[in-house]
């Protein structure tokens, strides 16, 4: 009857395991994370008594152990505390291969060895009841079994509770190894491995370019820059903090400061001042400066014009206001600009333009 | 002897003595001549102050004052120790531009009515670095190939005169511009700020030139900001952007003087097709490298996906039972470079209910060359594979299919293995039927199809 048996057993489930990309010549291992036990051992030969009739419930249990499973319990099993197995994936039709994490050597290993998992003999047993299933290694000695296990499949779900179903591996020392379904692990939680990876990306993006906004701040600010007895470095100072704290409310005071009455550095990051607000009332006022006549050298981009212009772009582009566009074009079309400003502004029109769209 | 002893001290400490006097004079900076009445003549450095700092390619404007002028005075500047440009003048006040860094002393000497006598002046020229990169207006990214540990400002950064303490990459979009905040720093605070033009000059990209002004070397967010050339137009990275940074002082009478190197950064950058998105919608480092590596020049959404299977799946993957895992990181790639894309498991049911004849239980595949492998049938009970930009996608065989995913599946599937439940050994092949339109064989009946199966973690190689 045994012998009988084998034949048919080829048939059974196949395991692999997934999770490392070492090339295979990396897998020379002698580390298993499968105990192996010799045939002569009572148990053994008994297990290989029960495994020898097969049942209707054979099928059943083929069809629970397809698909992967992740490991959830450490176990005591085994070389085991520097073995940590990943994933494993129940096949019917082949062989195993499988993969074990070397945690120490924080490095993942695959075993090419097959093994062969053979069951039956659940017939009558209760739900949770395990059915006899071993872990036979094909290539292994004769005398020897790769791992003699003790699966029970779960079926009605005792544990955990909210994982589904359970496979559970016993060798004859007692170890065990715990498996639970891969998607289980995710529904634990009640969402899924992305939704947790968006909600951290949301908190990220909140933080990102955050613009910590004090109107009492700006309103002090606003009201010293009127001031005509401040000089350029004391406004130049007064608005670079507007840059990160100013609102709207600044934007007047802001725009006088764009005029050809202040110097570069006041003009210059007036203008940035604006862009980082945000504020369309500011648009009027950037335009002009692009419509300005270029009187100096278009080729020599460190010119006070080039970075005046330069900079009125990359506001115009941080407002988004669609209304600029047509300037933003007939600058992207100008023989006489600088190629600085008309790259600068052709990049302001695809956002401008990408914007509206998804409005 | 004793005689000849005693003179020689004397002589030696009226040496001592006379050096001391001329050291004091020095340190003052001023020295006496006599007018032709016997007046002293005292001539002082008056700007700049004794120790002040200033860059290192700043003009600086020395003046002497002269009490009291009798006429016929001659000036001579020198400079003893430092580079300057010019190095020597005959005018009273001196304007010359620090050339090198550190300590610089000028000497003037001034001569009247058949004397002579010297001022000196110590000042310090200080040659800044930057210190710190931060990219701005960028996209997000997290640490390494999983979790969510963001790369923080500033991605770059080192000590004064050191090493590079911190190097992490960055990314934009294809085309756009970079936006590089510096913060520099000098050895000693400048005694007066300094109008400044920063600029970069890179292997590859620009940073144009923007006005900044010089001082305690304490920058507030977004207080100095370059903008890159356009970065690639396509998908594609930057390793490394090297970029050497420039500034100019503004001259005293306006203009600018000459560009003074500062230091070198060098940066990965990469860039991608679009704004990325879930389950990358913040790249990992590592994904997004191998993205931008392996789709490098794609500008669209099927030349990326090309990129990625031929150039990352069949030189770095291998096929072991683990289309899940491909098909994931596949999805993962495409994501973080801004190309959506979606799975498709196609399986036997599983079910552990009554009723199995006729389902299939696992399938066979006509022979093909998995990543990694060789060419051959294979049987497994289900498999998975990706689509994006509207072809089927198959990591584990580095192939594209147009159209939807019932075609792909009648392309890869022969035969299916249909299951009896009255002899589990007994099972037969049925031929796989092409050519309907939801794919499975009398589908939903005797297989499952998954629309959206998991994302698993990263399984591909480190950047």
């Amino acid at each position: 009857m045994r012998r009988l048996f084998f034949p048919l057993v080829r048939f059974l489930l196949f395991i692999l395991c997934a999770g490392s990309f070492l090339p295979m010549n990396a897998s020379a291992q002698t580390v298993e994370p499968f105990k192996r036990y010799s045939k002569q051992e009572p148990l053994v030969q008994r297990l290989y008594e029960t495994v020898d009739k097969p049942s209707s419930n054979s099928k059943q249990v083929q069809a629970d152990l397809i698909g992967t499973w992740k490991r959830i319990s450490p176990a005591t099993t085994n070389p085991a505390a520097v073995i940590m197995l990943n994933t494993m994936c129940f096949r019917l039709g082949g062989g195993v291969e499988y993969a074990y994490e070397l945690v120490k050597e924080h490095r993942t290993v695959v075993c090419s060895e097959t093994y062969d998992v053979c069951h039956s003999g659940s017939d009558g047993q209760l739900p949770g009841k395990p059915p006899n299933v071993m872990l036979k290694s094909p290539a292994a000695d004769d005398d020897t079994v790769g791992l003699l296990l003790d699966v029970s499949v779960d079926y009605d779900n005792r544990f955990p509770m909210t994982s589904g179903k359970v496979l559970k591996f016993k060798d004859m020392d007692g170890n065990e190894l715990i498996f639970i379904r891969d998607k289980s692990i995710e529904n634990l939680s009640g969402q899924t491995q992305d939704e947790i990876r968006t909600t951290g990306e949301n908190a990220k993006g909140a933080s990102k370019q955050e613009r910590l906004i004090d109107p009492g701040m700006t309103k002090e600010l606003s009201t010293k820059l009127k001031e005509t007895d401040m000089s350029e470095s004391e406004r130049n100072e007064a608005i670079l903090k507007l840059i990160t704290k100013g609102d709207s409310s600044c934007v007047p005071v802001l725009i006088e400061h764009i005029g050809t009455n202040h110097v570069i550095i006041v003009r210059q990051n007036a203008i940035r001042a604006l862009g980082r607000i945000g504020d369309k009332a500011a648009v009027p006022a950037l335009l002009s400066v692009l419509n300005a006549p270029i009187v100096g050298n278009v080729n020599d981009e460190a010119e006070d014009n080039a970075i005046l212009r330069r900079n009125a772009v990359i506001a115009l582009r941080s407002i988004g206001d669609a209304i600029a566009l047509p300037a933003l074009k007939n600058i992207v079309a100008a023989s006489h600009e600088y190629q600085s400003v008309r790259n600068l502004a052709k990049n302001a029109i695809r956002n401008i333009e990408n914007n509206t769209m998804q409005r | 002897m004793g005689y000849v002893k005693t003179a020689k001290r004397t002589v030696m400490a009226s040496i001592m003595l006379l050096g001391l006097l001329v050291t004091q004079t020095s340190w003052i900076s001023q020295a006496a001549c006599n007018a032709p009445d016997g007046t002293a003549i005292t001539v002082n450095i008056t700007d700049p102050a004794e120790n002040d700092v200033h860059l290192q390619g700043e003009e600086v404007e020395f003046t002497s004052s002269v009490e009291p002028m009798v006429g016929g005075e001659t000036f001579a500047w020198s400079v003893v120790e430092g580079t300057c440009d010019p190095a020597t003048a005959t005018t009273q006040n001196f304007q010359t531009t620090l050339k090198s860094k550190g300590t610089i002393t000028v000497k003037l000497t001034l001569t009247v009515n058949g004397g002579s006598c010297d001022a000196t002046r110590t000042i310090t020229a200080v040659l800044p670095e930057v210190t710190k990169l931060s990219w701005d207006n960028d996209i997000d990214l997290y640490e390494g190939s999983t979790g969510s540990s963001a790369i923080t400002d500033p991605v770059w950064t080192k000590t004064l005169g050191g090493d590079i303490t911190k190097n992490e990459p960055g990314a934009y979009t294809a085309g756009d511009d970079a936006t590089a905040e510096l913060a520099i720093e000098g050895s000693s605070p400048l005694t007066h700020s300094a109008s400044v033009e920063v600029k970069g000059a890179g292997n590859t990209e620009n940073f144009y030139p923007q006005g900044a002004t010089f001082h305690n070397w304490t920058w507030s967010p977004g207080e100095l900001e370059l903008e890159s050339s356009p970065l690639y137009e396509s998908v594609n990275f930057y390793g490394t952007l090297d970029i050497t940074w420039y500034y100019r002082v503004q001259n005293l009478a306006g203009g600018w003087g000459d560009w003074v190197e500062m230091n070198q950064s060098k940066h990965w950058l990469f860039t991608t097709l679009t704004t990325p998105t879930s389950p990358e919608a913040t790249p990992h480092e590592v994904i997004i490298s191998n993205a931008c590596c392996w789709a490098a020049n794609a500008n669209d959404g099927d030349s990326v996906s090309v990129g990625l299977l031929n150039n990352g799946f069949s030189a770095h993957y291998t096929w072991v039972f683990n289309c899940h895992r491909l098909s994931s990181d596949f999805i993962r790639l495409a994501a973080s470079v801004g190309v959506s894309g979606s799975q498709h498991n196609w399986a036997s049911k599983g079910s552990q209910t009554s009723g199995q004849v006729g389902w299939m239980c696992y399938q066979q595949t006509k022979s093909f060359t998995p990543v990694g492998g060789s060419a051959g049938i294979q049987q497994w009970s289900w498999h998975q594979w990706a689509e994006a930009a509207g072809s089927q996608r198959d990591p584990s065989a580095a192939v594209s299919l147009s159209g939807a995913w019932g075609g792909y599946e009648d392309n890869l599937f022969t035969y299916y293995y249909q299951c009896m439940v009255s002899s589990p050994f007994s099972a037969t092949w049925v031929t796989n039927h092409p050519g309907e339109s939801v794919g499975c064989e009398v589908y939903p009946a005797n297989c499952t199809y998954d629309p959206n199966p998991t994302t698993y973690d990263w399984l591909g190689p480190d950047r």
